[in-house]
């Protein structure tokens, strides 16, 4: 039946993204994110979407079925990601030999940096960028309504696995909780009365969906997005308090199960599974020092020849005391990217981090100057700020490096600060 | 049973959010959103939206 039901929605949805580019990268995008496939049994678990609309939109993209798309300009974050897929490239070289994900994951980092970097041409206009923006909180809502519900439904006793796209409950935790603040971005600025309760239920369940993971890294990953929001908010004191009370319900609500599992964060010297993470840390940076450049291919620290290779090495991190590493994934994305790609891969991924909030300041610095029909653009910059803040306090204990929407994030931030740039130009141009 | 649900009630929505947008594109501005349609100036919106509040009171 849900086959069927998909298979209907699709009828729909091709003949329109057969008829323009920007529908189709839309598409492309939510495909990405809601990974549709976890949710089929039948004839269409094996569709593959995302690659559908993505030859879709190029296509159409190449034979210019869309007047507004703009000519392709190269800004700071376009040659930074240009960077960034030339040096994976020669990751993927001269890697280990015997890495089985090593030409997957590059391809992948390929998929996504082509996706973002086709974002300024495509994405032109504030109401495009509206509309991206909530086609990708659809997708991820999805999940966070989903587990949400089943949480609230359970009186707290769901558990979340996650689904496969993500990873396992903590992957699964960090990519909803970087999905919040963009959910309380289009609720703030959504004008049907629909829409802003569907964002507002979509941010309640997002966060009870965290809690379900019973992910610490998740609940640490919360209260960095709510101590961003509470602090750039403008009214703190209230922020406070709804911080409070939602701590307060949070801890009323939950099992005694979760509250014991949080409990250990305080505890981290004495927790196998953290101690476990740092032992790990150890191989990833000795494999960086071996080779400083270039790493030693992606995920080369899973790689059972590799980590036999390691497994002993101390690394930059040979003052703590830890055991036989159990586990093999790099479990820190700092600590992934610089054993997949080296010290000067993990310089080009911080470079591609920090210039978000680089280019965020000169977004709310434009947007301050063009008055309150541009404040929009400062909230917005704000909320990708608080999204990829989660990304890099919820990263720091999990190997989610080349996850799309950090990307989507930074490629969405340069967006709109293009947009912004070419209002003030029309402005000038007006003035003259 | 939640998942179906949620499943139809997410793909509506996408569906809806495109022909939206196919709307929007035949005149580049943000008028056909309908119910994906944006507030301009959030700091206008509240200071008229106050208004009309204390509006009735004082009639």
């Amino acid at each position: 039946m849900r086959d069927l039901f998909v298979l209907a929605t699709m009828l729909a949805v091709v003949p329109l993204a057969m008829s323009n580019a920007f529908i189709a990268y839309l598409l492309w995008g939510w495909a990405g994110l809601v990974a549709l496939q976890t949710f089929m049994f039948g004839f269409m678990a094996g569709v593959p979407f995302v690659q559908v609309f993505a030859v879709l939109a190029l296509l159409l993209l190449f034979f210019r079925r869309d007047i507004q798309t703009l000519e392709f300009k190269p800004s700071k974050t376009i040659i930074l990601f240009a960077v960034f897929v030339v040096h994976a490239a020669l990751v993927a070289l001269f890697a280990y030999a015997d890495l089985p994900r090593n030409v997957e994951i590059f391809t992948n980092i390929c998929k996504t940096v082509l996706f973002c970097a086709l974002m300024p041409m495509l994405v032109t206009s504030r109401w495009r960028m509206h509309v991206l923006l909530t086609a990708i909180v659809i997708a991820l809502s999805f999940h966070g309504f989903m587990d949400g519900l089943k949480f609230l439904a359970s009186g707290g006793a769901h558990i979340s696995r996650g689904i496969a796209k993500f990873g396992d409950n903590n992957h699964f935790a960090l990519a909803l909780a970087m999905v919040v603040p963009l959910q309380l971005y289009l609720y703030r600025y959504s004008k049907g009365a629909l829409a802003k309760l569907g964002f507002a239920s979509a941010a309640l369940l997002t966060v009870c969906a965290v809690i379900a993971t019973h992910s610490r890294g998740g609940l640490l990953t919360l209260f960095a997005v709510a101590a961003w929001q509470v602090w750039y908010s403008k009214r703190k004191v209230m922020g406070l308090v709804a911080l409070v009370g939602c701590i307060s319900v949070v801890l009323l609500l939950a099992p005694e199960s979760w509250t014991e599992r949080m409990d250990t964060i305080k505890n981290a010297e004495d927790d196998s599974s953290f101690m476990g993470r740092v032992a790990v840390w150890k191989k990833s940076s000795a494999i960086a020092l071996e080779h400083p450049m270039l790493g030693g291919g992606f995920y080369a620290v899973q790689a059972p020849a590799t980590f036999e290779k390691f497994r002993y090495s101390q690394g930059l991190l040979g003052f703590i005391n830890t055991g036989d590493p159990g586990r093999h994934a790099a479990h820190s994305i700092y600590f992934q990217v610089m054993g997949d790609s080296g010290f000067l891969g993990l310089l080009i991924y911080m470079a591609l981090l920090l210039n978000v909030y680089h280019t965020r300041m000169h977004v709310k610095r434009l947007a301050l100057a063009q008055g309150t029909q541009s404040a929009w653009a400062s909230d917005l910059a704000d909320a990708l700020g608080a999204s990829l803040l989660a990304f890099m306090v919820g990263g720091a204990a999990l190997s989610a490096a080349y996850f799309e929407l950090p990307f989507l994030i930074m490629a969405l931030m340069q967006t709109i600060k293009h947009w912004l740039d070419s209002e003030s130009l029309k402005v000038k141009v007006t003035a003259k | 049973m939640i998942e179906a649900l949620l499943l139809v009630i997410g793909l509506l929505a996408v569906v809806l959010l495109l022909f939206a947008v196919r709307r929007c594109n035949a005149t580049n501005s943000s008028a056909g959103l309908g119910m994906f349609d944006f507030v301009d100036d959030l700091t206008a919106e509240t200071k008229r939206h106050k208004a009309s509040k204390k509006a009735p009171n004082r009639a």
